[in-house]
């Protein structure tokens, strides 16, 4: 049971790694730093079982209020994207500098 | 029982993130991002960690997803038509994450720390909220502040981004 919770864990990560480098949309870009989190907290939860004390669920307590910071300014940013460049493209972000 | 269940949790898990990935239109996939996250909430509550799953649903579900949804009804206009077609070089994509699953799993199948951990893995252990108040407001209160603070930063820093700038026709 828990080698399936790890794999699971790293799968789901591999997963979030995949859309972090191959996706153009910025919102799915963002989903796929958030699968990649999800699934280290998923690891760090699972290796919490096997020792007695509770420091695994301190750090993903903090790795979520990290997550929801990062989410909140990524999702800021990609609205102001879409304000002044009229574009959801990662690739157009470097356009923000000149306003 | 319970090995079934979380089996059957991890199983659901990987096929949603997996279709979170792969959906052709982005509130798909927001909609499948919010179904992984109940799937792991609901392995944490499973788990023992009775605490972080409340919370993971409060934050992620009541919070994170709320905003990802509120961003696409912004700019609904502006969705791709198809979002197959935004894949900006797959084929590397693929090979990194390939490169780090294998990578990871070869490590952790070969460590012996992790072979010690999983002889000592138990699921009925059961993490108390009352044991994690008292360590976070105690042993780590320092960091604690120290989030609170990066909250306050990331407030100042969205309304700066967003609220002090004129739109562009």
């Amino acid at each position: 049971m828990f080698m399936l919770l790890v794999y699971t864990s790293i799968l789901i990560s591999s997963i979030g790694i995949f859309m972090l480098l191959s996706k153009k949309h910025i919102l799915s870009i963002l989903i796929g730093i958030e699968l990649f989190l999800n699934g280290i907290n998923l690891l760090f939860i699972t290796i919490c079982k096997s020792y007695s004390n509770d420091v695994a669920n301190i750090f993903i307590l903090f790795i979520l209020v990290i997550t929801a910071c990062e989410v909140a300014i990524g999702l800021a940013i990609f609205l102001l994207n879409q304000r002044i460049n009229r574009t959801i493209d990662i690739n157009d972000l470097d356009k923000l500098r000149d306003n | 029982m319970i090995e079934v269940l979380l089996s059957i949790f991890c199983l659901l898990a990987i096929g949603a993130a997996i279709t979170t990935c792969l959906s052709s239109k982005i509130i798909r996939s927001t909609f499948f991002f919010g179904i992984t996250l109940f799937i792991i909430a609901f392995i944490f509550i499973i788990v023992g960690s009775h605490l972080l799953g409340v919370i993971q649903i409060l934050l992620y579900t009541g919070g994170t997803l709320i905003l990802f949804l509120f961003s696409i009804f912004l700019t609904g206009d502006w969705d791709y038509s198809n979002l197959g077609e935004t894949f900006h070089k797959p084929i590397t994509a693929i090979l990194i994450s390939f490169f780090f699953f294998i990578t990871t799993t070869y490590l952790i199948s070969e460590s012996n720390t992790f072979a010690e951990l999983e002889k000592n893995f138990n699921l009925s252990k059961i993490v108390s909220t009352q044991d994690v108040s008292k360590s976070l407001f105690n042993d780590w209160i320092f960091v604690l502040e120290l989030s609170s603070i990066l909250l306050l930063a990331t407030i100042v820093g969205c309304l700066t981004l967003l609220k002090f700038r004129k739109e562009v026709d």
